[in-house]
């Protein structure tokens, strides 16, 4: 909210420079965001009376004019204008002054100034257009000032033109702050300094003209609500003799200074006393109100209803609407209605101020996208008594700048009256909850300064430290203990309170599982040449299609999302991770390998669930080769190594299996793998299909895999024992064995490994050979036995013998012949 | 034979001077040491020795055959020693060629700020707990405070999925989550994701990272003094012992009273600076005494514990720290940022 300083010193006295009182401000919690401060866009140019206009003796078209400047002198100055007559006050430009830019219709700055000969007459000054003065881009004569402005006073001053602007962000539980007057009181609260609230006085409602006494009009204007829930409040004035027109300079230019657009004289006080008490206040035409009365209502059956900015909207049957008796006026709080819009030739008006449920404006302006002023207050909570003030001051207002005059009495309905409030304040619970004591006199000070009624409570005689808190009307947040703790430790910005370490609250716990899994697991992937990337959940309907993910669930879709390209949550990572190794390869990147931690979703039956996964990308050259030599490329194997450097890093080195499966659609199907562990899938690895490498333009193999880690976590914690190091050498024997093309590696290692052989310490594949002299369609597959007693060195006859079964048992169990 | 003894041993030293190949060196040693060499042939020919000076002979031929192994030997190891320097000389290489190796992965800036972030929380005693991204309006809104169609639910403007459930928009959840399932004391950090309906741009990301933490206990046993004792500690860990902290009055549903925690900015030390807004402070998060609402909500008695929450994003902490100014670097994964952590 934008607030001119100059409008807040009308209502609060305070020395303190504009830089403390933001801080101060700020610090209790009325953000002041930024200053700016304002000048006018020229200088040297002072108000001035024209005392005589006489004819120049060489020109026609120029007048010589005498001008009056009081303290600053009398002059002689040679006008061109049109319109300038005795007795006008007008801005006179001395010698030295520096007139707008663009004042002379080019885009420079002027030159200041100069006294000059116009015709043989001298000038010495120059009488201003509103262009010359940056006001507009008028210049068809010079631009007469109101006839009480003070001769001889400078313009800038006069017109308020020097100005600093404070923008003041507003929490939303501060509604009250919303306004000049708000705004005041936090100030004054905050410095100890007196609210200069100005007097409402009602004028006399003056006699109608025609029949000379006040007729049945002097009632008040009939307003019925029929939604009491929704409005608990509504005061109107009606006003005749309006003359509509533009509002004068001063009050234009602290509307701009607060952000609005000046419209007319009726409109802008409806506005500005809105901005000065935080009352929204709406004027409809009283000639369009049908059955003289107003009836606040739901929509009903209106389904439709055109606002005064010319658009229909849609209406709910629980809108809260204006009415009259036989059609809509205006969307209650939010905007009014075109049909009963104040126009040039309005000439009655019926002011509107009323206080509506703040959830019913939120709810119907947030649906139609409309936000006003007046809603956004209402939204916040207005001042419960503040409706009868603002409508006085308003009339005051058009009484004064509109000739308005009050054609009937205020009218004030409330079918709700406001709760009374009274906090019972523990000042012993307050300084448990702050942690340092706050002396009951202090408490009873700051409270007091934001208008609170304070007594010493009726438990004051049971417990010395309560008291009892009657919060004002306008500070609708205030209803618990808790906010008047709130209120008191603001007040001194917190300072009260000190800073001290909390003790610990618990025992120190565990390390996090699943953080210590995702730390290991990062740290091993780097460590492996992968780097981590973070992809955002949103993908395309498209790309859920293609990655279906592990679990096989529907994809969760965003009702709201950002675009259609991004609707739907990821069933898996790896569109992301193509989406980044795509967009690093059209930036000349040569490889890319990549991976993310991160949740997937998928509706399984009614509810969506998420999930964390693994994936890891590897495209292009994956190991920095000898300069010259071979470069490893990446591929299955290469990523393959990678989790199983992962595996064993988290401590699994056994139950994980790669078993051979066109896992899904998008992989290549000789080179996918279900990932198992324990006979449970944890996720795939493989290649990706050729088909999806060409879509995406991928010239190198691209593998991929991904991991649900739900698993995986639980792996992490527990330490295997520690075994010493043997004692008694080894025995290694080497093992050929002829098998079918086909058969998987994988399962030979195991079968080997499983067989029953106490000494059989380890089985490694050190080859696989195909070709002379082993059988077409068959492979030989090397493997070395490490043989090993615990408590003894092996005999070559013991080792021979645990070798000879071994192999008898592989055989058979594999149907695999001896290499010979 | 002596003198034939003394002759063999002239001749093969001789032979065996400085300068001798190994081929030489070979020669005399199959001539003279060989099966069939010539201190082999003296010693078959003892017999032709008197006896009284066979012992002498013999003697004085072991002798001569020691010399000789011990010539031989001396020599090649001479051979070796100079095989060796000129293996080492022909073996050198260019030291500044490339290493070969796997070049090293890179742990993203966001998780690098998030666990220094953790830890610091982790050594002042808190736990870390990690809860949903789907949510329901109660965990995300109500039990936090927000009413329904309530202003400052507009702050966070939610994604929606279906059956009334959406993704979080902060990890404020998490709170609630442990607090409706445990009894305090607790001291509790819950990081994670959240998402709220902005476009992808310079300043926000419709997702993004957040801690949220909190400490409850009875009470008068953790007051606003440590929730200032224990974010001013935070801040200072994470952003440098020298920043200023400055604790402010604001306004979030879920506490009361409510705080905004700022520190001295971190590029213009407080002089002001376009980052800053020229103000010479930078928001780094909300904070506050748990609302009694919040405790009701998880059936806690507010007449009995108290504690305070706090949370922040941690995008803008890492683009304040790392001091980069565009929030897109974070999610295009381009290499050439993330290389440079």
């Amino acid at each position: 909210m934008k607030v001119p300083l100059s409008w807040l010193k009308e209502f609060v006295a305070i020395d303190a420079d504009v830089a403390e009182l933001s801080r101060r401000l700020t610090a209790a919690g009325i953000e002041v965001e930024s200053i700016e401060r304002i000048e006018p866009p020229f200088s040297g140019v002072i108000v001035a009376k024209v005392v005589s206009v006489g004819k120049h003796p060489n020109a026609d078209r120029l007048s010589v004019c005498e001008v009056d400047a009081g303290t600053a002198g009398k002059f002689r100055v040679v006008c061109g204008a049109p319109n300038v007559k005795r007795g006008m006050k007008a801005a006179l430009a001395t010698v030295g002054a520096q007139l707008a830019r663009g004042g002379h219709g080019s885009l420079e700055t002027p030159p200041p100034l100069a006294a000059a000969e116009i015709r043989g007459v001298q000038s010495e000054g120059m009488l201003c257009s509103e262009r010359e003065l940056g006001f507009s881009d008028s210049h068809a004569g010079i631009m007469a000032l109101e006839s009480n402005a003070p001769v001889g006073t400078a313009l800038a001053a006069y017109m308020g033109l020097q100005d600093t602007v404070l923008d003041i962000a507003i929490t939303a539980n501060r509604g009250d702050c919303l306004s000049v007057l708000g705004l005041s009181r936090e100030i004054a609260a905050l410095f100890g300094a007196r609210l200069k609230e100005p007097k409402l006085t009602r004028p006399a409602v003056p006699p109608i003209a025609a029949t000379g006494e006040p007729a049945a009009a002097l009632a008040p204007f009939p307003v019925d609500i029929q939604a009491p829930q929704m409005c608990p409040r509504y005061a109107a004035l009606a006003m005749d003799g309006i003359r509509i027109g533009p509002s004068p300079m001063w009050l234009r230019r602290r509307l701009e200074l607060s952000g609005m657009r000046p419209l007319n004289n009726v409109v802008d006080v409806t506005n500005y006393v809105m901005l000065e008490r935080g009352q929204p206040l709406h004027a409809f035409d009283l000639a369009q109100v049908e059955d003289r009365r107003i009836v606040v209502r739901r929509a009903g059956d209106y389904f439709q209803f055109v606002t005064l900015d010319n658009l229909r909207r849609d209406l709910e049957p629980s809108d809260l609407m204006i009415a009259d008796g036989r059609k809509l006026l205006a969307i209650a709080g939010v905007m009014g209605g075109l049909n009963s819009e104040v126009s040039d030739s309005t000439v009655a008006i019926l002011i509107e101020s009323a206080c509506f449920d703040p959830m019913a404006i939120a709810r119907t302006s947030r649906r139609l996208g409309l936000r006003s002023e007046a809603s956004y207050r209402f939204e916040r909570g207005i001042d419960r008594q503040g409706q009868v003030p603002a409508v006085i001051r308003a009339a005051a207002l058009i009484g004064k700048i509109a000739g308005g005059r009050e054609a009937g009495a205020i009218t004030d309905v409330e079918p709700i009256q406001a709760p009374t409030r009274e906090i019972d304040f523990d000042l012993d619970a307050m300084a448990s909850m702050l942690g340092v004591e706050i002396p009951a006199v202090e408490v009873k000070r700051r409270l007091r300064a934001l208008g609170a009624a304070v007594e010493s409570g009726p438990k004051a005689h049971l417990h010395k430290a309560h008291l009892t808190v009657a919060p004002p009307s306008f500070r609708p947040d205030l209803n618990e203990q808790a906010d008047l703790v709130e209120e008191v430790a603001r007040l001194n910005g917190l300072e009260d309170v000190p800073a001290v370490l909390a003790p610990r609250a618990a025992a120190p716990r565990a390390e996090n599982p699943e953080r210590a899994f995702t730390r290991r697991a990062r740290e091993v992937l780097i460590g492996c040449g992968l780097t981590e990337i973070k992809t955002i959940a949103f993908i395309a309907p498209a790309d859920n299609a293609r990655f279906p993910g592990l679990e096989g669930g529907a994809p969760v879709k965003v009702t709201n999302p950002l675009s259609a390209e991004l609707s739907e949550l990821r069933l898996s990572l790896m569109p992301g991770l193509l989406a980044a190794l795509r967009f690093n390869l059209n930036r000349q990147a040569g490889a890319f390998h990549g991976f993310e931690i991160a949740k997937v979703f998928a509706a399984s039956g009614e509810a969506p669930a998420e999930a964390l996964h693994l994936a890891a990308i590897s495209h292009g050259d994956f190991a920095l080769a000898e300069v010259g030599a071979k470069r490893v490329k990446t591929g299955f194997l290469t990523l393959k190594g990678t989790l199983e450097t992962l595996f064993q890093s988290i401590g699994i080195s056994e139950g994980v299996e790669f078993e051979r499966a066109p896992v899904t659609a998008f992989l290549h199907p000789g080179r996918a793998a279900r990932v198992k562990l324990d006979g449970q899938i944890l996720g795939c690895l493989g290649e990706l299909h050729p088909r999806e490498a060409m879509r995406l333009e991928l010239t190198q193999p691209c593998a991929l895999c991904e991991l649900d880690i739900a698993q995986l976590i639980a792996y992490v914690l527990p330490r295997q024992s520690i075994e010493p190091p043997p004692r008694f050498p080894a025995v290694r024997r080497d093992l050929a064995l002829v098998l079918d093309r086909e058969f998987p590696v994988g399962s030979v290692v195991r079968t080997v490994a499983q067989v029953e052989s106490p000494l059989l310490e380890g089985v490694e594949l050190f080859d696989v050979y195909e070709g002379e002299p082993i059988a077409s369609g068959k492979k030989s597959v090397a493997l070395a036995l490490n043989y090993r007693a615990k408590d003894r060195t092996l005999t070559d006859e013991e080792v021979n013998q645990a070798h000879a079964a071994l192999i008898a048992e592989v055989t058979a169990r594999l149907g695999a012949e001896l290499r010979q | 034979m002596k003198d034939q003894l003394e002759q063999i041993r002239a001749r093969a030293l001789a032979e065996l001077a400085g300068g001798a190949t190994e081929e030489q060196i070979e020669n005399v040693r199959v001539r003279v040491l060989g099966r069939g060499g010539e201190i082999t042939d003296i010693m078959r020919r003892m017999r032709e020795v008197p006896e009284a000076e066979r012992p002498a002979i013999g003697q004085l031929a072991n002798q001569i055959k020691r010399d000789i192994e011990a010539r031989i030997e001396a020599l090649a190891d001479s051979h070796r020693l100079a095989a060796l320097e000129k293996s080492l000389s022909e073996g050198s290489i260019d030291v500044t060629l490339p290493g070969v190796r796997i070049p090293r992965g890179r742990l993203h800036p966001v998780t690098q700020i998030m666990e220094q972030m953790l830890d610091i929380f982790v050594e002042m005693g808190f736990e870390i707990v990690f809860t949903r991204d789907i949510e329901d309006d109660f965990h995300n809104f109500a039990a936090l405070n927000f009413p329904p169609d309530h202003p400052a639910r507009e702050m966070q403007d939610s994604f929606f999925l279906s059956g009334g459930l959406l993704l979080r928009t902060h990890t404020s959840n998490g709170q609630i989550r442990v607090m409706e399932g445990r009894k305090p004391p607790l001291a509790v950090v819950c990081p994670g994701t959240c998402y709220r309906r902005d476009e992808l741009s310079v300043r926000a990301s419709p997702m993004f990272h957040q801690i949220e933490g909190f400490m409850v206990d009875r009470t008068g046993v953790v007051t606003m003094a440590n929730l200032k004792g224990v974010l001013a500690e935070f801040a200072r860990s994470f952003y440098g012992s020298e920043v200023a902290v400055r604790f402010r009055a604001s306004y979030f549903p879920f506490t009361e009273p409510s705080i905004e925690l700022d520190v001295s900015c971190v590029l213009c030390k407080g002089a002001g600076c376009r980052v800053c807004k020229h103000t010479g402070w930078t928001e780094i998060m909300g904070c506050g005494m748990i609302h009694p609402n919040v405790m009701r909500a998880v059936n806690y008695d507010p007449a009995r514990y108290q504690g305070f929450a706090f949370g922040f994003g941690v995008e803008r902490a890492a683009l304040l720290k790392l001091q980069v100014d565009d929030m897109r670097l974070f999610f295009e994964n381009d290499l050439r940022f993330l290389a440079q952590f």
